[in-house]
């Protein structure tokens, strides 16, 4: 009876210890200990507690972002980093930290929107100047293979080019050929694309683009154009956007409409899944085509990421109207995996097969095609 | 008879609330007597205790004091939130302003720091201590014209004041006006001679 109550004192002693309530100086002194000696769960579970009581300054969600950075859990940094500087809009600490977890996120956009708003030998120390010519170029080989006679194996090369016109502008340019002979009839296909992308908040950025197909087939030129426009918002683990292309191939006019959302769970894998829906009108025609992505991180630098599609894709584009999907055979169903290895901070390989079900449209054929794509980007 | 009786009533709710008046009147003046004792022996949790006795949401004076008083005892949250009930209470007060900014300073909020300031200068525009905290928030953001603008205000008002003389020459000098920067560093030279911060200045004037 007297070990039970004895044991029962002690549990209500440390209850109370536990729910004991921070003050200001508490959790500023601990918090910057912590700090200092590289304590990180800990800061974070006393600052949290803070933040609980209602205790609630600039210091604390700078120390608490740090900890969240050094574990590399860079959307909660980033959570804590952005009401720091609502605390203080001009403190350059949080600025500075507030770039690094774009860039760790993969948010370019947002990391170079705060970068504008550090001082010039901050920028000039970070290598980060406002007009880069060549920011970035991609390389990329894609492959098909059917078993069709009718049908030969189409292939697909394309290049491309950043610029960093300024620190919220970006042109994206993109020069590809595509090639397949259809009943012994050769289909050429020289595409031009140019994108640019404004970020007019750090969590809101507007994608307009436009895309030339040069098509000939059989010595018949069928010209294409497309034009795009997206707003997207990314609000720390959370984005969302909606598009908007009009293609013209010259024979019908085609419009989609689309919804994207998606979302970064929290943890070392870093899972993501991101989801889509479009609608295509045209040629009498109205069709509805969904998407879903699911990635991860599965080994230090490399991320594997699959995704299915599910609809008809005739003249389907994606990925900003990147990709044009004008195939004479429209894709029925599309799977694959792709992988993207890091190599250092500057250069990317991108490896990806996918599945295809695509359809003779004339006599409702279905045959299977597969896709094997090579890529590289090299960050300069 | 009636009348004297009604008469009669009436006076005495008068007294009965007159003397209910008094005594919470006395019991307020005793809680901020002993707050002030507490304070002088920096037992500020003792203070704040006096004081949340008789508190009354809608008294300003309890609201401004209990926000010193939080201040002092660095709970900055609390202190923050008695200071804003005493700015509802009396919005052209600027006193709770200035008090409000204090907590707001510890905690390194200056985003509402500056709006304070700015609250500040549209109740009283001519305001020195505000013009000369906002010349210096927005001088170290580096807006310097914007802080030329306020620390103007106080030379033009105390040409002498050499706190807003030199710190609107060095606005001056930043906002490519080496020639005005000039006069006012040199001014600064007469209101203290050998002024070390003056003759960096002028050092930096070809």
């Amino acid at each position: 009876m007297y070990k039970f109550l004895i044991t029962a004192l002690v549990f209500v002693s440390v209850v109370a210890k536990a729910q004991q309530p921070i003050t200001f100086s508490t959790a500023d002194s601990i918090t910057y200990q912590c700090y200092l000696n590289g304590e990180w769960d800990r800061l974070i579970k006393v600052g949290n507690q803070a933040i609980g009581q209602n205790i609630d300054f600039k210091r604390l969600r700078q120390r608490i972002g740090y900890a969240y950075f050094v574990k590399a859990d860079f959307y909660t940094a980033q959570m804590n980093y952005e009401k720091a500087l609502s605390f203080d809009a001009f403190d350059n600490d949080t600025r500075t930290y507030l770039y690094y977890c774009g860039l760790n996120t993969g948010n370019e956009g947002y990391a170079r929107f705060y970068v504008e708003k550090l001082p010039k030998d901050l920028r000039l120390k970070l290598k980060e100047e406002a007009f880069k010519p060549v920011d970035a170029i991609d390389l990329e080989f894609n492959y098909k293979a059917n078993n069709l006679i009718s049908r030969s194996n189409p292939t697909y090369i394309r290049a491309g080019l950043n610029t960093q016109l300024g620190y919220r502008l970006t042109l994206y340019q993109s020069v590809s050929y595509y090639q397949q002979t259809i009943d012994a009839a050769l289909t050429k296909q020289p595409e031009y694309y140019a994108l640019l992308n404004l970020s007019v908040t750090s969590h809101l950025s507007l994608d307009a683009a436009y895309h030339y197909l040069d098509v000939s087939a059989d010595g018949s030129k069928y010209p294409g154009n497309m034009i795009f426009a997206a707003v997207s918002t990314r609000i720390n683990r959370y984005s969302l956007g909606i598009n908007g292309s009009i293609f013209d191939d010259n024979i019908a006019t085609y419009k989609q409409f689309g919804l994207q959302a998606g979302v970064n769970l929290p943890g070392k894998s870093g899972f993501y899944f991101k989801s889509s829906v479009s609608e295509i009108i045209g040629k009498g025609d109205k069709r509805t085509i969904f998407s879903q992505v699911a990635g991860a991180r599965v080994y230090k630098t490399l991320w594997a990421e699959g995704s299915v599609t599910l609809g008809n894709l005739k003249n389907y584009s994606d990925h900003n109207a990147l990709y044009i999907y004008n195939s004479i055979d429209p894709t029925t169903f599309r799977t694959g995996l792709t992988l993207f290895w890091y190599l250092g901070k500057k250069v990317t390989l991108i490896g990806n097969y996918n599945y295809e079900t695509k359809q003779i449209e004339i006599s409702n054929f279905n045959y299977i095609q597969h896709s094997f794509s090579g890529g590289i980007r090299w960050k300069l | 008879m009636e009348a004297i009786r009604k008469n009669t009533f009436t006076v005495l709710l008068v007294l009965v609330g007159f003397s209910a008046f008094s005594q919470s009147m006395s019991s307020l003046q005793s809680a901020f007597s002993k707050s002030y004792e507490a304070e002088n022996t920096k037992n500020y949790i003792t203070a704040i205790s006096e004081l949340k006795s008789v508190y009354d949401p809608d008294n300003y004076v309890i609201n401004i004091r209990l926000g010193w008083l939080n201040y002092l005892a660095k709970q900055y949250t609390e202190s923050i939130g008695f200071y804003e009930k005493s700015i509802a209470l009396k919005p052209y007060a600027i006193e709770a302003r200035f008090g409000c900014v204090k907590p707001l300073s510890a905690i390194e909020d200056w985003e509402k720091v500056k709006k304070q300031y700015l609250e500040i200068l549209t109740i009283d525009p001519q305001n020195t201590i505000a013009n000369y905290w906002l010349g210096v928030i927005v001088y170290n953001r580096k807006d310097f014209n914007s802080s030329a603008k306020y620390f103007e205000k106080i030379v033009n008002l105390y040409p002498l004041d050499y706190d807003s003389v030199i710190m609107l020459a060095w606005s001056k000098l930043y906002s490519n006006k080496p020639s005005e920067a000039k006069v006012l560093f040199h001014q600064a030279l007469i209101i203290r001679p050998n002024d070390s911060s003056a003759l960096n200045g002028l050092k930096l004037i070809p």
